[in-house]
């Protein structure tokens, strides 16, 4: 198959006052042409570092230890400010959690659009622009490219973001948290959008989200992240049919079902602070399989049968 | 006849103006309330659900006393919520918000958050802030933190417990878990379960999660531009949903299709 991108290695660190925060810990993924990727996690476990290791925007505090992220046999990290800058927004698109915050709020939306389509040396006439605006499905393009952001809806104005980030036809599009702030039904027509562009544009996509929910008609690949590192990844169907790490498990299960239910399944305790891990497995102190050596010796992330898996005891 | 229901709504409504601005000199009139009623059991929870905007949150505050109706009546224990003194209605009431970063000050410790709700000359202040930081499973030594030092998921219970140590009857619960992890999420709903059953409260809780709100609800009130367009019980609404805009929710949840046998 057509290799893409690969993350080989990868640790991230955040320095904040003296204290320096492992962020994310030796991720090695590999994405293939018109993959879909999930990471999956909770707040603090790396998943948005990770994403925006790929483009190199991450924050001052945050500091890239070592790894490779290679894109096309071009190691990303490596490359200066120029290079990048036609992959950033070129070849790989990005759309947040809050569109509002992306946007600019004194431009307007033609405006906005043809920057992105002037830097990447794009045709950026109002035909041009119209018609992204079309295949992002709002209607009237015409009246809407003179809008202000705030005089469209959270939809609307993510749709904004996906005509943006797939303007330059890039290979790669990173979704992160897209439909987080978004009603539900809204959160659909958001989803329908990415699977629809999905095709069109032949993406590789990289979804970050915590929703398990939307994962499963969106990817193939998952991966699940606990504390910086991944400790599940595999096929979507094998993974959510059938979790083997006990976090994924208990994630899973964590999930609201439809119908009553005396108590909710939890996980105990609380995600460990990045600064003060615990040893052995970053895990065990909530986990509900652990054995003797899951305090003293770290798991590695190994092949078992038909994905990785990062427990001694699954 | 009333006394099965601790609270009860008889068509409230509640008008928004938009006042004259610098770029419109027209003013709008938009029903954020539309005849809205709904009762509440003893004991019991009523889920509201709805988008963004359908008058979910001004339904709470108004029923919390924190905002004005225009009309309609709203019934506490059947007496009137216009005859309850705001320290009355304090201590029959408690809301909780969704974002426990900006709902509790910065700038106090956790006991005076607690012992400022209070808002008596009771020199049992620090017991009860103990008490009631012990039942939503935080310890004593939380008194003197403050809010920073928190995650989520410990905001959340330091509010509920602000929410407590009045002795309320009463929780309205606006989005109280939509800000946490999904763990924490449960969590939390299960602290609301667990007060439940041993202090007997009564809670409203709006969420635009139907999946948390038909797992834990007695009832469901579905608000779509501020009417109540479905209300019944919990497990009627979300096998038979009646209608078209409940039905279009319904589906727009996500569901992992591929048979999890967690489903």
């Amino acid at each position: 198959m057509d290799k893409i991108l690969s993350i080989e290695n990868l640790f991230v660190e955040y320095t904040v006052g003296k204290k320096i925060i492992p962020a994310v810990r030796n991720v090695s993924l590999t994405l293939n042409k018109a993959d879909s990727l999930t990471i999956v996690g909770e707040s603090g476990c790396g998943k948005s570092t990770l994403g925006l290791s790929i483009l190199n925007l991450l924050p001052k505090e945050a500091r890239i230890i070592d790894g490779k992220i290679i894109f096309h046999e071009q190691d990303i990290l490596r490359l200066g400010e120029k290079e990048l800058q036609k992959i950033r927004g070129g070849k790989i698109g990005i759309v947040f959690q809050d569109p509002l915050s992306s946007l600019n709020p004194v431009i307007k939306i033609s405006q906005q659009l043809r920057e992105t389509l002037k830097i990447h040396q794009r045709d950026f006439s109002d035909d041009k622009i119209e018609k992204l605006l079309e295949t992002v499905q709002l209607s009237e393009p015409k009246i809407i490219k003179n809008y202000y952001p705030h005089q469209l809806s959270g939809g609307m104005r993510q749709r904004i973001m996906l005509a943006m980030a797939i303007a330059t036809k890039p290979e790669i599009l990173i979704a992160d948290e897209p439909t987080t702030a978004l009603d539900v039904t809204i959160q659909k027509e958001i989803l329908e959008l990415i699977k629809k562009l999905m095709r069109e544009f032949n993406l590789t996509v990289i979804f970050i989200t915590h929703n398990f929910g939307i994962i499963s008609d969106i990817c193939n690949k998952i991966a699940v992240m606990y504390a910086g590192e991944i400790v599940e990844e595999g096929g979507t169907s094998e993974i959510i049919k059938n979790p083997r790490h006990p976090y994924t498990k208990a994630l899973l299960s964590a999930i609201p079902k439809t119908h009553k239910v005396k108590r909710f399944n939890t996980i105990p305790g609380n995600v460990p602070d990045l600064s003060a891990m615990p040893d052995g497995c970053k895990f065990h102190p909530r986990c509900p399989r652990k054995i003797e050596k899951c305090a003293k010796e770290e798991p590695q992330l190994k092949q078992k049968e038909n994905r990785l898996l990062r427990c001694f005891n699954p | 006849m009333l006394n099965n229901f601790i609270l009860k709504t008889v068509n409230v409504n509640k008008n928004f103006c938009t006042g004259k601005t610098f770029f419109s000199n027209k003013t709008v009139t938009v029903a954020a309330v539309n005849n809205a009623s709904i009762e509440l059991k003893r004991g019991g929870i009523l889920g509201i659900a709805g988008e963004s905007g359908s008058g979910k949150t001004t339904l709470a505050k108004i029923i919390a006393g924190l905002m004005d109706y225009d009309s309609g009546e709203i019934f506490i224990d059947d007496r009137n919520l216009k005859n309850y003194s705001r320290y009355e209605l304090s201590k029959k009431i408690q809301m909780i918000f969704q974002d426990p970063f900006s709902s509790l000050n910065p700038k106090l410790s956790i006991g005076t958050t607690i012992a400022e709700a209070i808002e008596t000359k009771n020199k049992k202040l620090d017991d009860i802030a103990a008490n009631v930081l012990n039942l939503v499973g935080l310890s004593g030594d939380t008194m003197q933190k403050y809010p920073h030092q928190f995650s989520g998921g410990q905001r959340q219970r330091i509010a509920i417990a602000r929410a407590l140590a009045k002795d309320a009857e009463i929780i309205i619960a606006d989005e109280p878990v939509s800000s946490l992890d999904i763990s924490v999420q449960a969590q939390i709903m299960n602290l609301f379960l667990d007060l439940k059953e041993n202090l007997g409260l009564s809670y409203i809780i709006i969420s635009h999660d139907l999946n948390l709100l038909s797992a834990v609800s007695d009832n469901i009130a579905i608000m779509q531009n501020g009417k109540i367009i479905e209300y019944g019980q919990s497990e009627k609404i979300m096998n038979r949903p009646e209608n078209p805009y409940t039905q279009k929710l319904i589906s727009a949840i996500p569901v992992m299709s591929l048979g999890s046998k967690f489903l």
